[in-house]
């Protein structure tokens, strides 16, 4: 009765939260952490509502496919633990804030924002399709398109991975944010775009994966399949290209309107690229905007790059304190699984940022 | 055989001699060191490049003054200008100025350094080969103002050794590849003020007949970028004091021969071997302190360098055959001896070392009389001819040396013979025989002392490349000046003190009856005649000359550290 | 006077400038009369001015190497880059009217009027060279200030990136006298000591080349690149009794001078000659009797400038900072106390001051940014997108580049080529 009363208050402040802020479009990343709220799955249509940041069309949609919304949560949960990876050495460390997952920061439509929409569409499409393969959904299985024989000689055989499936689910799930909210046609635009371009990177980075069993293991004969990148690599390359990022504006071409790259000079950009419509703040302090700023931040004293002291710390200087580092060293293998390791103490000199 | 000067000499005279020795040695040595410069110098003449279209060989090309040639600064701009390869002249024109060149610096060298930068389309290939075409050229005008009169024409050319110590990448665009210096020239005279030089790089080889293209030259050289010429040349002041060094040792060493030609000639007797090779050892050191040089002052002499080779060259001979005879000499109760035959195997060792020495530079010099730019080392052939020669001379070099040392010690194992059985020999030979010790130590330690402070200072002056100052500008010591007047003032004191101690002493009154002294019994015979001819313990005043040669004789056992032993 | 859309694209190499070439030049040159005739022979406080000489005639040699002239061979044509004479004025006035020369730099100028060539070639080279081996970095020893301070505060600041820019402008100008010295076209080298008036008795140069040949080239190279640079250097207080104190102009900004700064630029101005010396390699020649090494000559040969430059980066990784001690007499010290017994050798980098980063603009202090910059995307150094642009990111270009490729060489000049045309993407920070 307590829980549920907490459930209750803590989701309608949830709600109440969520509808003060607009524009924030990630906000059903919320649903990573449903442990939290006291979710362990999902269950029953109920439990859809209970979700936060979900908007109508997202319940329907959990509604509709139960099973699938676990995949869902993981999705997000790999989304968020990707970006953190990602942006750990940056200024901006994707750090989550109790409350609305990342705070009033990507309300703009700068670059990190853009990321955050490219990898939770891509942690979606990933983790349902992995649900897919590893048979958990029964509403979708292996790729069947995939099959027969290739040109070169081998089969195709194995499982492929359904990315198809993953990818159009997430479009489904995510996209039907951008409909509904109250923020501009610019920022819409710019979140259909970035999603896409998440789960255009799942697509067009899919590997082939084969496995040799001709005449004692010899390459005579192959079984192949085709499988998803880890969503380490997937991260990556969507980090390569928030490097690369255009900035956008909206024109109206033809009749409807269209974003395109604000200088006329740079390359246009394709449907897998990152778009941005603002220039991102320089995060350095802390401000009503919701970024958290660097102070206390730890940062790389020998470093040169932007997780180097003088450039994350924005100048201000930092402290240095010793730590004592307690680490397994010297591990023996004892005869063939038992590990014996000493602890060995290390200190390491630690900077931290004014 | 009859003493010599040394044997009798009291030790006050010797002293005084080797006094006035060392003082003219130390002179030499201090003229060299404060007064002259360094013997050569080098400068560096970096190529003026300048255009001609009409590749008009004719023409002389000069880099300043009020017929300047028109000139490219880098090879960039000259791409840019489509100017073509072989429309480009190097032009150089020695000394720079306002200097002139001047007689004193008697020869000059030139060494090539081409500065050749890697690029990656313009790679240096394997085994480079370079041609050039050179135009040498003088003027006497002031300011090099009139024209300039024609003195060679030559096609040569020349391999380049070349490293390239970087990554050869990108980024290694720009880094000069190491190649080593190229001997260009050789002038034996400086007669003229001015000199030109135009080289060319052509590019292909025609045949004069058929006016066709044979082949293509400088195909594989990369990008070069500069070319400069290091022009070396004695210094004008060492020649002055090299010159009159020269000039103040010839009437010495005259004055020293003719008067050991005297005492000569004063004996009944006709000279003996070593006398005769001592006289010949002077004449050729005379020959080489002959200032010829002076002449080239007022003609041009382009074989003088030739002439002082050769007069080096007879004069290492000279005294090496010296060595070899005097140390045969004083083998005692040898047989055979005071004949130039005995002696074959180590003078003519010696003497075939010399031989092959002098064909080298008669080669090498004599083609650089019509050609200054021929070396030797060029061709396949001439390289191996080369190192045929320079080999031969080292081995017979080594063989004399294993010679002589032989013969040093078969007479020190003598001298250790004689010495043991001296007490047991009679007054007169032991005398004998001890003054034959004597001045054969005397000889050895003399020429020991020579031979190592010469390699001492020519070790030093080589670690110091050749070019040691020390301290500022106007005062500093040369070393290798010092070493040079050094090392030849040494060697003229050498064949003075020579002159002056070896030769035959009056003192003892040789007798006249025996001609052929160089038997040892013979002179046995003699010494016992003349000790016993004076009284050991009659008045000094008597016989002033026998007395002092007794008193010589008792201090230069002395000297020895022997007790007279009755 | 813009490019067309079509020429920008093509990115042809002389686009556009050659339109510019002719109004780009006649703007310099205004500049500079507009500059040398306001001014007058005044004393500007400001020491960097010489090197103003080098930038300026960089700016004219970069849009004179576009244009390819109609070869006119017969005559004698002018060499690569016009200097600074041929455009404006003779030597003689521009040495008396050139705005920044100290009375002592005037006093040298005068004396041997060639030199003005000498010290534009030096600093344009060493100009050249800095930004050579820092193009990569994201200070890249940009020429974005005027006459005063041809690079911008960076001058005053008294950082590492000073102490290189002193250095190797400092070198490049010795490098450029030994160079003309070589050349022959200097007279007054080696046997002539700089006293600063012609030689009245030529005889006695003569009788001294005659003796004992001269010094060096590099000996003279650096005594005149010392008294040149360094009397810029130093203000004294007699010179300014000499000439009164100038109006502050447009021109002229007034300049806070720390104490210790014009030692540590005269240290630096040092160390920049001292790399000349350190690099020059020694070759010798053997030719005695019998080509024996009884006689050895050898000489000092001058590396490329680039090895120079080398060497000059790695001191200015390895650059001490300093302290100033002003008891009795300005000296510096180095700043970390433990080695504060060392001695600073003469051919170390001082600085006095750390450096910023460079990564944003910030026009009080003069540091330009890396916004614009290209980087490299694929690089790990310092040049790469991410270092580089400071993690802001990078926009992306697509260019035409026509150029000439597959060249046949013939040992120093092309013969045949190709033209190829590529497109390549460049990246540029944000």
């Amino acid at each position: 009765m307590q829980t549920t009363l907490m459930h209750v208050i803590l989701t309608s402040l949830f709600f109440l939260h969520t509808c003060v802020i607009c524009g924030s479009a990630s906000k059903w990343l919320a649903i990573f952490n449903m442990q939290a709220l006291g979710i362990s799955t999902i269950k029953s249509p109920d439990n859809c509502e209970e979700l936060p940041g979900l908007v109508n069309k997202q319940i329907q949609i959990c509604k509709r496919n139960l099973e699938v919304m676990d995949s869902v949560s993981l999705g997000a949960n790999l989304a968020i633990m990707e970006c953190q990876t990602q942006f750990q050495n940056r200024r901006w460390n994707c750090s989550t804030v109790d409350g609305s997952v990342f705070g009033q920061v990507l309300d703009n439509g700068t670059r990190e924002a853009a990321f955050v929409n490219a990898i939770s569409a891509a942690g979606v499409a990933h983790a349902v399709t992995r649900g897919c393969s590893s048979g958990e959904l029964e509403k979708c299985g292996c790729d069947r398109t995939v099959g027969g024989n290739s040109a070169d000689g081998f089969v195709w055989a194995g499982c492929s991975d359904n990315v198809a499936y993953g990818v159009q689910f997430s479009q489904t799930f995510v996209d039907a944010m951008e409909r509904k909210t109250r923020a501009t046609l610019e920022r819409r635009l710019m979140n259909l775009h970035n999603n896409e371009a998440g789960r255009r990177t799942i697509e067009d980075n899919m590997r082939m994966e084969c496995k040799c069993h001709g005449v004692s293991g010899s390459c005579e004969m192959k079984t192949c399949w085709k499988s998803m990148p880890t969503f380490g690599d997937i991260g990556q390359v969507l980090k390569e290209k928030f490097d690369g990022a255009t900035e956008v504006q909206s024109l109206k071409i033809g009749s409807r309107q269209q974003l395109v790259p604000r200088n006329a000079d740079f390359k246009p950009h394709t449907s897998s690229d990152l778009v941005y419509l603002v220039p991102s703040p320089d995060f350095c302090e802390e401000d009503l905007k919701g970024s958290l700023g660097t102070h206390g931040r730890r940062c790389n004293k020998t470093s040169k790059a932007i997780d180097g002291c003088e450039l994350m710390c924005c100048g201000r200087g930092f402290n240095t304190h010793i730590e004592e580092v307690i680490e397994r060293c010297s591990c023996k293998f004892h005869w063939c699984c038992y590990v014996k390791c000493r602890n060995c103490h290390r200190t390491v000199e630690v900077h931290t940022c004014k | 055989m009859a003493g010599v000067v040394i044997e009798n000499l009291s030790t006050k005279k010797l002293m005084g001699i080797v006094v006035l020795l060392l003082l003219i040695q130390i002179a030499c040595f201090l003229v060299g060191g404060l007064i002259a410069p360094s013997p050569t110098s080098a400068h560096t003449h970096l190529a003026t490049k300048c255009i001609d279209p009409a590749i008009s060989l004719q023409k002389a090309f000069v880099p300043h003054g009020p017929n300047a040639c028109s000139k490219v600064s880098t090879f960039a701009e000259a791409t840019e200008k489509n100017i073509e390869a072989d429309w480009i002249v190097f032009s150089i024109m020695m000394p720079h100025r306002p200097n002139r060149m001047d007689r004193s610096f008697q020869y000059m060298l030139g060494v090539l350094s081409l500065d050749i930068v890697y690029k990656e389309d313009n790679e240096m290939g394997d085994e480079p080969e370079l041609t050039i075409l050179v135009e040498m050229m003088y003027n006497n005008d002031d300011n090099a103002q009139g024209e300039w009169k024609k003195m060679y024409s030559i096609n040569e050319t020349r391999k380049l050794n070349c490293e390239f110590f970087h990554q050869k990448s990108p980024e290694a665009e720009g880094y000069s590849y190491d190649c080593e210096p190229i001997p260009l020239f050789e002038l034996g005279t400086v007669h003229h003020k001015y000199y030109l030089l135009n080289i060319r790089l052509p590019v292909w080889e025609v045949d004069p007949d058929t006016q066709e293209v044979v082949r293509e030259l400088n195909t594989n050289l990369g990008a070069v970028q500069e070319l400069s010429v290091v022009e070396i040349h004695q210094n004008g002041g060492f020649t002055l004091v090299w010159l009159t060094l020269k000039t103040a040792l010839f009437p010495l060493v005259i004055l020293a021969m003719i008067w050991f030609w005297k005492r000569i000639v004063q004996l009944a007797r006709p000279p003996v071997l070593l006398e005769r090779t001592i006289l010949a050892l002077a004449i050729t050191i005379s020959i080489l302190n002959l200032p010829l040089e002076w002449l080239t002052f007022f003609h041009d002499m382009p074989y003088m360098l030739l002439l002082s080779d050769i007069r080096q060259g007879a004069c290492y001979a000279m005294l090496f055959s010296f060595w070899i005879i005097f140390v045969g000499e004083h083998m005692m109760d040898q047989q055979e001896r005071n004949r130039l035959r005995v002696y074959w195997r180590q003078v003519g060792s010696m003497t075939l070392g010399c031989m092959c020495l002098f064909v080298f530079d008669v080669v090498e010099r004599g083609v650089q009389l019509t050609n200054p730019f021929y070396s030797l080392w060029n061709t396949e052939t001439g390289r191996r001819l080369a190192m045929i020669f320079v080999v031969l001379a080292g081995i017979c070099a080594f063989l004399y040396t294993i010679f002589l040392i032989f013969m040093v010690y078969g007479v020190f194992k003598n001298i250790s013979m004689k010495r043991a059985a001296l007490p047991h020999m009679v007054a007169a030979r032991r005398l004998h025989y001890e003054g034959l010790i004597y001045r054969f130590r005397f000889f050895m330690i003399f020429t020991l002392i020579c031979a190592v402070m010469t390699a001492i200072f020519f070790i030093f002056s080589q670690i110091n490349e050749g070019n040691w100052k020390w301290g500022e500008d106007k005062h500093n010591i040369q070393y290798s000046s010092a070493f040079f007047t050094g090392v030849y003032g040494m060697w003229n004191v050498y064949v003075l003190a020579v002159l002056m101690l070896y030769a035959p002493s009056h003192k003892n009154k040789p007798t006249l009856q025996n001609g052929d002294t160089s038997e040892g019994s013979q002179v046995e015979f003699e010494m016992s005649t003349n000790v016993s001819s004076t009284a050991p313990s009659t008045s000094a005043a008597l016989n002033p000359s026998g007395a002092a040669s007794q008193a010589g004789t008792s201090e230069v056992y002395q000297l020895l550290g022997k007790v007279a032993n009755d | 006077m813009e490019c067309s859309n079509k020429e920008r694209q093509n990115r042809l190499i002389g686009c556009c400038k050659s339109r510019m070439d002719l109004s780009y030049r006649c703007f310099v040159v205004c500049i500079l009369c507009i500059s040398i005739f306001l001014s007058g022979p005044t004393k500007t406080d400001a020491s960097a001015t010489w090197m103003w000489l080098g930038a300026a005639s960089l700016g004219a040699a970069s849009v004179g190497r576009d244009t390819i002239p109609d070869g006119s061979l017969g005559h004698q044509t002018a060499t690569q880059a016009p200097p600074i004479n041929s455009i404006l004025v003779d030597p003689e006035t521009l040495c008396q009217r050139f705005p920044g020369l100290t009375v002592e730099q005037r006093r040298v100028c005068s004396s041997t009027p060639e030199i003005i060539n000498m010290i534009s070639e030096g600093a344009k080279v060493g100009i050249i060279e800095c930004q050579r081996q820092f193009s990569t970095e994201r200070w890249n020893c940009s020429v974005i200030g005027d006459v005063n301070n041809p690079f911008g505060e960076v001058m005053n600041t008294g950082n590492k990136e000073t102490a290189f820019i002193y250095a190797i402008t400092s070198a490049g100008v010795v490098y450029a006298v030994t160079r003309s010295c070589s050349l022959g076209n200097l007279t007054e080298c080696g046997c002539a000591t700089p006293r600063g008036q012609p030689s009245d008795d030529v005889v006695d140069d003569d009788e001294e080349w005659k003796w004992g040949g001269c010094t060096d080239d590099v000996d003279y190279g650096i005594k005149l690149a010392r008294k040149f640079v360094d009397s810029g250097d130093k203000y004294s207080s007699s010179s300014s009794l000499s000439s009164p104190s100038p109006p502050p102009s447009a021109l002229s900004r007034p300049l806070t001078i720390k104490p210790g700064v014009q030692e540590m630029n005269l240290h630096n101005n040092e160390a920049g000659r001292q790399l000349i010396k350190s690099g020059m390699k020694t070759l010798c020649r053997c030719h005695g009797v019998s080509a024996s090494c009884s006689l050895k000559t050898c000489w000092k040969a001058m590396p490329s400038f680039k090895e120079i430059g080398d060497l000059a980066k790695s001191r200015y990784s390895e650059g001490v900072e300093v302290v100033v001690r002003t008891k009795k007499q300005i000296r510096l010290r180095r700043k970390d106390r433990r080695v504060r017994r060392e001695v600073i050798a003469s051919d170390e980098l001082v600085y006095m001051q750390r450096s910023p980063n460079y990564c944003r603009t910030n026009r009080e202090i003069g540091i330009v940014g890396t916004t614009g910059r290209e980087c490299n995307r694929t690089s790990t150094g310092s040049d790469s997108c991410d270092l580089l642009c400071c993690g802001r990111g990078y926009n992306t270009q697509v260019i035409r580049r026509v150029e000439r490729c597959d060249c046949k060489f013939i040992w120093c000049c092309k013969v045949k080529c190709r033209v190829c045309e590529t497109v390549t993407d460049i990246y540029t920070c944000k």
